[in-house]
């Protein structure tokens, strides 16, 4: 029966911790769903890659989780905002494109 | 004097006689009674400023723009020709003395006839920029859409109302068209000109203003609909 130095016996059980450590926040990475995650998703290629990929499975399980944090609420909240400012914007447009409030402006000759 | 000296006399004061209005009448432009409608000149000057004006302001909205469907290039170039063409015709009757007052009237029509500035160049450039602000509030909207689609998951009602957001959106396009092309009825829109008979331009133009109301009030209802998935999100 072997006998292993005490120095090494530690130096494994470091190593081990480690790489348990990592294993262990890969797997929180993958399964929490948080929130924070959901829009680098949305906005970047993997939602769009195709399905079976890594980065469709990640999509699928970020959408099933179906939450957005209040952050990204507020900012859609303001986006909405910004198209109300735009389609108010098109209102006087809009009116100016009345032909027959405009042809009266023409005017004609005494 | 004999008899034929006093003739000659007599006939050289009845030819100046004759002459005098003849001359007076004769340097164009000058005042004298034979022109015609210059009372009426400053008018058509004012006209012809006002003209002017309106298309310059319509040419600094355009330029403003984004332009997503690729309209406002040509009808700047419209506008500018336009304002060129008036202030040339302004300039040419302000300068003219017309025999007849209907002279001056068949010059003058022009201003109205040949540019039609608030029949046609008005409403035209405003559809032409409403589309250009619809596009925009299109974009903002489908891009909040894209993002809620993420973030609905197994809400049921936010699903329902996002589906709701969705059609709105379509029914927007529908009349609105898809960047870099215009809907029907607004791609018409830059190719109308000028002319004595204006039905088909009008119902044209009143087509064109049909469809961006209906794309406003779809996009409104859109707005309205990503406004309740947020509110679903959130409760």
């Amino acid at each position: 029966m072997s006998t292993m130095h005490p120095m090494r016996t530690r130096r494994r059980a470091a190593v081990g911790a480690a790489v348990c450590a990592v294993v262990a926040s890969l797997a929180a990475g993958c399964s929490s769903g948080s929130a924070s995650k959901a829009t680098p998703i949305t906005n970047s290629p993997a939602a769009t890659a195709p399905s079976g990929s890594a980065a469709g499975t990640a999509t699928t399980v970020a959408r099933s989780a179906g939450k957005a944090s209040s952050a990204q609420l507020a900012a859609l909240d303001q986006q909405l905002n910004d198209a109300g400012a735009s389609l108010n914007d098109t209102a006087n447009a809009i009116s100016g494109a009345d032909v027959n409030q405009a042809k009266a402006q023409e005017g004609s000759l005494p | 004097m004999n008899t034929t000296m006093t003739r000659l006399v007599a006939a050289i004061s009845v030819a100046a006689a004759a002459l005098v209005p003849a001359l007076a009448a004769a340097p164009a432009g000058a005042a004298g009674a034979a022109c015609k409608g210059d009372t009426v000149k400053p008018r058509v000057h004012t006209e012809a400023t006002r003209r002017e004006a309106t298309l310059a302001s319509l040419v600094a909205n355009l330029q403003a723009r984004k332009d997503p469907y690729g309209m406002n290039g040509g009808q700047i170039t419209a506008l500018q020709q336009a304002s060129s063409g008036i202030s040339t015709l302004d300039q040419q009757i302000q300068s003219t003395c017309y025999p007849t007052l209907a002279a001056l009237r068949t010059d003058a029509t022009k201003l109205f006839v040949d540019y039609r500035v608030y029949w046609l160049r008005v409403p035209q450039t405003h559809a032409i920029q409403a589309a250009d602000h619809l596009a925009e509030a299109r974009a903002r909207l489908g891009q909040v859409a894209a993002k809620l689609a993420g973030y609905v998951g197994s809400n049921t009602t936010a699903q329902a109302d996002l589906a709701a957001m969705n059609q709105a959106l379509a029914a927007a396009d529908a009349k609105l068209g898809t960047p870099p092309t215009a809907g029907p009825s607004i791609a018409a829109v830059p190719g109308l000109l000028p002319a004595a008979d204006m039905t088909a331009q009008t119902q044209a133009l009143q087509a064109a203003h049909a469809d961006l109301l209906a794309a406003r009030a779809s996009l409104s209802a859109a707005r309205a609909g990503g406004a309740k998935v947020v509110a679903d999100l959130r409760g």
